[in-house]
């Protein structure tokens, strides 16, 4: 139960709302609708990105392989927008 | 004086932070209600209808720790691939949250759509009551279907090109690539939405550049998904006949197979004697035409007419016009509608009151896409209903507060009231979707009905008790015969061989023949349920069983088991001994 009411906000919302700092422009975006955005996002670049990694090098539909799908997908804009940032 | 003007200030900050906050907090409260509601109805409720296969695949997905399920997804992997994981992360209750996710997310959405368009928030949390506490949605969202997810993605699209055509930023331009190409990997209908895309972006004055590269991002996004399930799906759709020009192509005769994918050498000799024994499409186009309309077949792509009347409105009755729509009429539809369409997105550039009409067409696209008489596509018109009626109220008020312009007091009176009038709306519009929804969709008729949305006595758990005493005794690669096959199978971890070709092609054969293929095709046993027998005349839909064949294998075997509530029957064809 723990576990599960960790990682399910780590699957539907962390990786979208990583990348709803890219996308969206900060001065625009409110607080709903950038939850809008993080969960829709998330509901659909996690399964995606499992499923084409699936079809292309048969990654194991997993609780490990999720989980580690939507820390690598939550990471990326994380490291773009900090090498950004550090110019 | 220096005090009182800073109290005043504060006191305008707080209203400030309150006319802020309040909308938001309203919203996301109002976006939690579908997801508990649901959820509730979800847990209470057994797996059923097309909930079974999609339950089937979602753990055979998770349980195998593949794709390549051993049952066959006629579907995109998205919604499988989304349930096998929160199935991983919650067991069974992982299934039952799909809906609920989505549906709460429409919720949102549709309030942040309707703002955006508007730029009134009050009109925004209308809307998103009504849509949140829709009977229509909480129901069938509380099977496990793709229709809600759809719904949710389908909004998720509208509202991000809404964003790009008002912002226009690259990062905009790849959000709305990702929402669209998400529509179109729920369901196949969904495809629709990277057309209607296109035609947003040019209507709306994104420019070439942008819109091509939006179709190209979509395209790349949607291919791979789509590749795996042209080369591994084996139909996509439930049984139907080959059309003639097909079978003449590969066969060079008469021949029909349900399988389009199947390789003709796998194909079973008695399956081929079958198809060349009757008349198949005559069959097919007299039990199941009206209802199997609303598939999408492979072969209908390229069958002009057929396209037409999958893929438009198939109305019953359509102001009074009580007739079969011919596929001129269809098309008319089709190019008014396309034409409607992007009338309004023009119109919408230069009037803002039009952006409303945009975003029904834009949503409402899907819903007249499908032309279905099946009840749950509802759940599509419920999300173009929902605001609806505040339109008239919207520009109403717009338009008196401007003709009162002149009149301080009478004005200040009526931007007082209105609002009471508004929740009076919503109260009245509530009441009667709640008693209209009451009665058309209690969750007790969940229970009672079986697949096809078919009423019995003992409903979902006769059909559970008779799953049950078929897996007890039958090995575990012995089939049987029975319409309905989603449940079937899931409940009863057996092959149902209506998908190996033990369908709708055996009711009208005489009793040997009939004999000849069930035991040909290997069946063990024969299950009909009392809820799907029809009178021959009346047989016009694949989940039903005509009386005469009922009659047939009553004559041919002894009834071996017969539900608790007595309303499912099993016949058994041949002994295990005799069988193997």
């Amino acid at each position: 139960m723990n576990a599960t009411a960790i990682l399910m906000p780590v699957v539907l919302a962390v990786p979208g709302l990583a990348w709803s700092f890219v996308l969206l422009d900060r001065r625009h975006a409110g607080g709903l609708e950038r939850v809008a955005v993080a969960v829709g996002l998330s509901i659909v670049i996690v399964p995606l990105t499992a499923a084409l990694l699936g079809m292309s090098v048969r990654l194991p539909v997993a609780l490990f392989s999720t989980t580690l799908v939507a820390l690598a997908l939550a990471a990326l804009p994380g490291l773009w927008l900090w090498s950004k940032r550090r110019g | 004086m220096e005090g009182v003007a800073a109290g005043e200030a504060s006191a305008e900050g707080r209203s400030e932070r309150w006319k802020r906050w309040l909308p938001m907090l309203l919203s996301t409260a109002l976006a939690t209600v579908p997801l508990f509601l649901t959820y509730a109805a979800a847990r209470s409720l057994p797996v059923l209808a097309d909930g079974a296969l999609h339950s089937q695949l979602i753990e055979e997905m998770a349980d195998g720790g593949s794709l390549w399920t051993a049952t066959v997804s006629n579907y995109p992997p998205l919604y499988h691939v989304f349930g096998a994981q929160l199935y991983l992360l919650a067991g069974q209750a992982g299934i039952q949250l799909i809906s609920p996710i989505a549906l709460a997310l429409a919720s949102l959405l549709m309030f942040l759509i309707v703002r955006e368009l508007t730029g009134n928030t009050i009109l925004g949390l209308l809307t998103q009551l009504l849509l949140a506490f829709s009977p229509v949605l909480i129901f069938y969202s509380s099977v496990a279907l793709m229709e809600p997810l759809l719904v949710a993605t389908t909004l998720f699209a509208a509202y991000a090109l809404l964003l790009l055509a008002r912002r226009k930023s690259g990062g905009l331009l790849v959000l709305a690539a990702v929402a669209v190409a998400s529509a179109a990997l729920t369901k196949q209908v969904g495809l629709v939405m990277p057309i209607v895309a296109v035609a947003f972006m040019l209507a709306t004055g994104a420019g070439l550049r942008r819109t091509g590269i939006l179709a190209v991002v979509v395209t790349l996004l949607v291919a791979g998904p789509y590749l795996f399930l042209f080369l591994r799906a084996d139909s996509i759709a439930s049984p139907g006949p080959v059309p003639p020009t097909t079978m003449l192509e590969r066969s060079g005769g008469p021949v029909g197979w349900v399988r389009y994918g199947t390789r003709w050498h796998d194909v079973p000799d008695w399956s081929w004697e079958l198809d060349t024994e009757l008349d198949t499409q005559a069959v097919y186009a007299q039990g199941t035409l009206t209802h199997e309309r609303r598939h999408v077949y492979w072969y209908s792509l390229g069958d002009w007419s057929k396209f037409v009347s999958l893929h438009t409105l198939y109305p019953k009755s359509f102001f009074g016009y009580r007739s079969t729509p011919r596929p001129w009429v269809l098309t008319l539809l089709n190019v008014s509608m396309a034409l409607g369409l992007l009338t309004a997105f023009a119109l919408a550039v230069r009037s803002p009151p039009w952006r409303v009409i945009v975003l029904l067409l834009l949503i409402s696209y899907p819903v007249m896409t499908i032309g279905s008489d099946t009840k749950r596509y509802f759940l599509y018109l419920s999300v173009i209903a929902a605001p609806f009626p505040f339109l008239p109220y919207w520009v109403g008020y717009r338009w008196l507060q401007r003709a009162l312009a002149g009149r301080a007091r009478v004005r200040e009176v009526f931007v007082t009231v209105a609002p009471g009038i508004a929740a009076g709306l919503v109260v009245v519009l509530l009441t009667v979707i709640y008693s209209m929804g009451i009665m058309q969709v209690r969750a007790t008729d969940g229970l009672r009905e079986t697949q096809g949305g078919f009423v019995s006595a003992g409903g979902n758990a006769s059909l559970r008790a008779t799953a049950e005493w078929l897996q007890a005794h039958s090995a575990p690669d012995e089939g049987y015969m029975a319409a309905s096959s989603y449940e079937w199978e899931y409940y009863s971890n057996r092959p149902d061989l209506w998908w190996e070709g033990l369908d709708y092609r055996l009711y009208f054969l005489p009793p040997e023949r009939v004999d000849h293929y069930l035991r040909a095709g290997g069946a063990r046993y024969v299950v009909i349920r009392d809820n799907q027998l029809v009178s021959d005349d009346a047989w016009e839909h694949i989940e039903l069983v005509p009386l005469s064949f009922q009659a047939t294998v009553r004559g041919l075997y002894p009834e071996v088991y017969v539900s608790p509530y007595g309303d499912i029957r099993v016949y058994e064809v041949a002994t295990q001994e005799a069988s193997s």
